[in-house]
């Protein structure tokens, strides 16, 4: 008996072994991507005049969507960075999705809004519009106020409600800045390729100085956790994204910023009210759409347009959040499960697609099962320990690796942490990020699977939870 | 499994070195480009004010500033004459910034940039060469014109645009018209458009060769006419209204909007009625510019309550641009037009109108 317990373990040990080297094997394949697209993007962009699509005719109208539930304290400053950001023609639709605080009383109120009436071609199916509201003090602004429905549903009823072919989603918490949105289209003006949909970067605004609704200086937060999601965020876009986009197999761009040829997101019906994690089930819906029609066209992610957002600072929220983005995963992959390992689908079956099951989704449990059996083994006296160090060891300075190979991208390219001391503090945290963020991490993600019902539909009209301090708050 | 030690250790010894030396390596270029970055805000804050001084009035040549000619000086005194070449207009003042970027060495390393073996160098170059207003470049920068890279020959194009070289644009489309990809020459055709100096040339080389290119070509070239306002080419563009290729048709209704003046009202009037929703749009679109009051039963009794989305608002849109009479009108299909549709979108546009006080 006693044998048969050492085989099995010895057996998961390997296992847990191999599959550790299998994701570090995909994580230095993706920086190498990231770091020849990142060199690539600086090519093509540091002689790039942007000021020129501010005139050129071919640059297309645009409708920015900025869903909005229970966002009282933000809405009103945020919303002034959309209604400012340089660009020769646009509209901002702000969907209030049923909140039951004063967002709609404060937007009424600040941006002297009044009813009028205005047709909705309803492409998509959405929950009733109970009202459209226009701004005397900014003619593109546009407000809906409609039944709670769910982020996805109000997208939905933006997407019916816009005027123009080509939509931006930016959450109602974020900052976009100046040129973000001539920077996004640049792809779609100027490129080669046909793009149909594109994403910018998002950073943590935590630590900012925000003036009238703009970025005015970059610096690190205070709060400890802030930092450590400043970092994640570097990696996440810097390196994971950049280097699917390489590949064309970008299986997601953050709902906080986004843009999309509107004709394609209403021939593939929407974004899936049914999901909480809208964002990646629409991208991999409209690659695999792609991908059917045979279609040449691209969905790509620019690192250069910014859209800054408000990092939760409390364990609790954070918890939440991350949580509901790992069921969101799930949720998009069990839905497209067709697509795994499908050669039909090119890189995004057979790359991006086990990339996000293997590594992404099941990693921080695979990490966490690792972790217990090692120290179950040290207390029953059957590990190795010389092994056991050498291994832990080893991930913890990968892990420490893929950290400061982020920021390495960042100080490559944008630069946006100027002063030294924020470049010291990027790297005491890229160090002891091994130490307990992840390990927190792995524990959220892997309670995310005791809350999953894979054929239950959403919550109707679910938001995640996230409370607002406002962004001017965090920094003082 | 004395294998799988090994390559753990030496994985982690590899890892554990590679971290190291990226600290170091991102330590130094950090306080390197902090340093620079401060030794350049110092000089600018100097230089700025002599080089403005030397280029508006002409006194004091900052000649003694060249102590060196490092880069980074190079670099700041490029950011200061790019800025000011955009606001400055006098053949003298030009003349005075082409002298200190001359003795600053900025017109050598530009000249460099033009000649070096990497295209986004080379992009660089053109459009510094661009805002520098260096047209002593005009023949390298031609040469560009034939390069693979989709990017640089984008510069190029713009460069030459803006640089009063636009025939030269407009010669390399009629001669690759077929080798140029249909993004290409859109492009090009913005460039044109949106960029291309005030050359009287322009036009009557477009009539000249119009008849000679393809009806792609034919677009671009009806679009340059309308945003140019070349009313004398009225005629052509009234022709052009009957000829069998859609496209060339909506580019020259296009053209005569954006001229504003119409020399046949009633063949605009004719394609109110047509199958093609783009045409009727654009039939509006002339309506609305020339200002055709006549059209107005035409638009109430059958514009307004069009098919397409897009055809009512702009008729609506039309008519309450045509003042009393057509607000009145708009407002009589706001409240007793049988088409829901139209009253739907009547109401729109007067209440939107409304709240703007227009």
């Amino acid at each position: 008996m006693d044998i048969l317990f050492f085989d099995i373990y010895y057996l998961f040990n390997l296992i847990i072994l191999y599959y550790v080297l299998f994701v570090d094997f995909y994580y230095v394949s993706l920086f190498l991507l990231s770091l020849k697209q990142v060199k690539h993007y600086m090519r093509r962009t540091s002689h790039k005049v942007y000021k020129d699509l501010n005139r050129s005719h071919l640059t297309p109208p645009v409708s920015l969507l900025i869903p909005a539930y229970n966002e009282e304290k933000t809405i009103v400053s945020n919303l002034l960075s959309a209604l400012l950001v340089e660009y020769p023609e646009y509209e901002v639709i702000v969907i209030n999705d049923g909140s039951t605080d004063a967002t709609l009383e404060e937007l009424i109120e600040s941006y002297s809004l009044h009813e009028v009436n205005v047709p909705i071609r309803y492409q998509i199916p959405t929950e009733e519009i109970r009202g459209v509201y226009r701004s005397l003090q900014y003619p593109q602004l546009i407000v809906l106020d409609k039944e709670n429905g769910g982020k996805a549903d109000a997208l939905n009823a933006g997407v019916n409600a816009s005027n123009f072919p080509y939509i931006c989603s930016v959450d109602a918490d974020s900052l976009l800045d100046r040129d973000a949105l001539l920077k996004t289209t640049q792809p779609f003006i100027e490129g080669e390729d046909d793009i149909v949909a594109c994403g910018g970067i998002i950073r943590v605004a935590n630590g900012t100085t925000v003036e009238d609704g703009r970025v005015v200086s970059v610096g690190l937060p205070k709060n400890p956790l802030a930092i450590h999601q400043v970092i994640e965020y570097l990696r996440s876009f810097l390196m994971g994204r950049l280097g699917f986009s390489g590949i064309n197999s970008l299986l997601i761009i953050s709902g906080a910023f986004g843009i999309f040829r509107k004709r394609e997101i209403i021939e593939i019906g929407g974004y899936d009210t049914t999901t909480v994690g809208e964002d990646m089930e629409i991208i991999i819906r409209l690659q695999k759409y792609l991908y059917d029609k045979k279609s040449k066209a691209k969905v790509i992610f620019l690192p250069n347009p910014i859209c800054w957002t408000e990092a939760p600072s409390s364990l609790k929220v954070l918890g939440r959040q991350r949580i509901r983005w790992h069921q969101g995963l799930f949720q998009a992959l069990w839905k497209h499960k067709k697509t795994m390992f499908n050669p039909k689908y090119k890189h995004m079956g057979l790359i991006a697609m086990p990339y996000f099951f293997l590594v992404e989704l099941i990693g921080p449990t695979v990490e966490l099962v690792g972790t217990i059996l090692m120290l179950v083994g040290l207390y029953f006296d059957i590990v190795n320990v010389p092994f056991a160090i050498l291994f832990i060891l080893a991930t913890f300075v990968f892990g420490m690796f893929l950290s400061m190979s982020a920021v390495l991208l960042e100080e490559m390219t944008f630069r946006k942490y100027t002063r030294v001391r924020d470049f010291f503090k990027l790297m005491l945290f890229s160090m002891i990020e091994s130490f307990w963020y992840r390990q927190l991490n792995a524990i959220w993600r892997t309670m995310a699977f005791f809350r999953i019902r894979p054929n239950r539909k959403a919550r109707k009209g679910a938001w995640g939870g996230m409370e607002r301090k406002g962004l001017s708050q965090e920094n003082t | 499994m004395v294998i799988t030690v090994y390559f753990i250790l030496f994985f982690a010894i590899f890892f554990s070195l590679v971290i190291i030396g990226l600290f170091f390596y991102l330590l130094t270029k950090k306080i390197m480009l902090r340093n620079r970055a401060k030794k350049m805000q110092d000089f600018h804050a100097k230089v700025y004010p002599l080089v403005i001084r030397y280029i508006t009035t002409g006194y004091d040549r900052p000649v003694f500033l060249i102590s060196s000619s490092a880069k980074w000086q190079r670099q700041v005194i490029k950011e200061i004459a790019i800025q000011i070449a955009g606001v400055i207009n006098s053949e003298k003042e030009i003349e005075r910034l082409n002298i200190v970027i001359e003795d600053f060495g900025v017109v050598k390393e530009v000249e460099t940039m033009l000649k070096d073996k990497r295209w986004w160098i080379v992009s660089a170059g053109v459009n510094e060469a661009t805002e520098l207003h260096l047209k002593q470049f005009v023949p390298i920068i031609k040469q560009h014109l034939y390069t693979e890279e989709y990017d640089l020959r984008r510069s190029v194009v713009r460069a030459l645009c803006e640089m009063g070289e636009s025939i030269e644009v407009l010669n390399y489309m009629v001669i690759h018209e077929n080798e140029l990809p249909h993004k290409v020459i859109v492009h090009i055709g913005d460039m044109l458009v949106s960029t291309g100096s005030d050359d009287p040339t322009l036009i009557d080389y477009i009539v000249q060769h119009f008849h000679q290119v393809s009806p792609e070509l034919q677009g671009v070239f009806l679009e340059i006419i309308g945003k140019r306002k070349a009313m004398n080419q009225l005629p052509l563009l009234t022709t052009l209204l009957r000829r069998e290729e859609k496209e060339i048709r909506l580019k020259a209704m296009r053209a005569i909007g954006d001229i504003g003046m119409i020399l046949e009202p009633e063949a605009i009037f004719d394609f109110l009625f047509s199958s093609s929703w783009e045409e009727r749009v654009l039939a509006i679109y002339v309506i609305q510019s020339c200002k055709l009051e006549q059209a107005i039963p035409e638009l109430v009794n059958h514009s307004i309550q069009d098919k397409n989305w897009w055809v009512r608002v702009r008729a609506a849109e039309t008519l309450y641009a045509f003042g009393e009479k057509g607000r009145k009108e708009l407002k009589d299909v706001a409240d007793t037009h049988e088409d829901i549709f139209a009253k739907d979108i009547a109401n729109k546009v007067l209440q939107e109108k409304h709240l703007r006080g227009s």
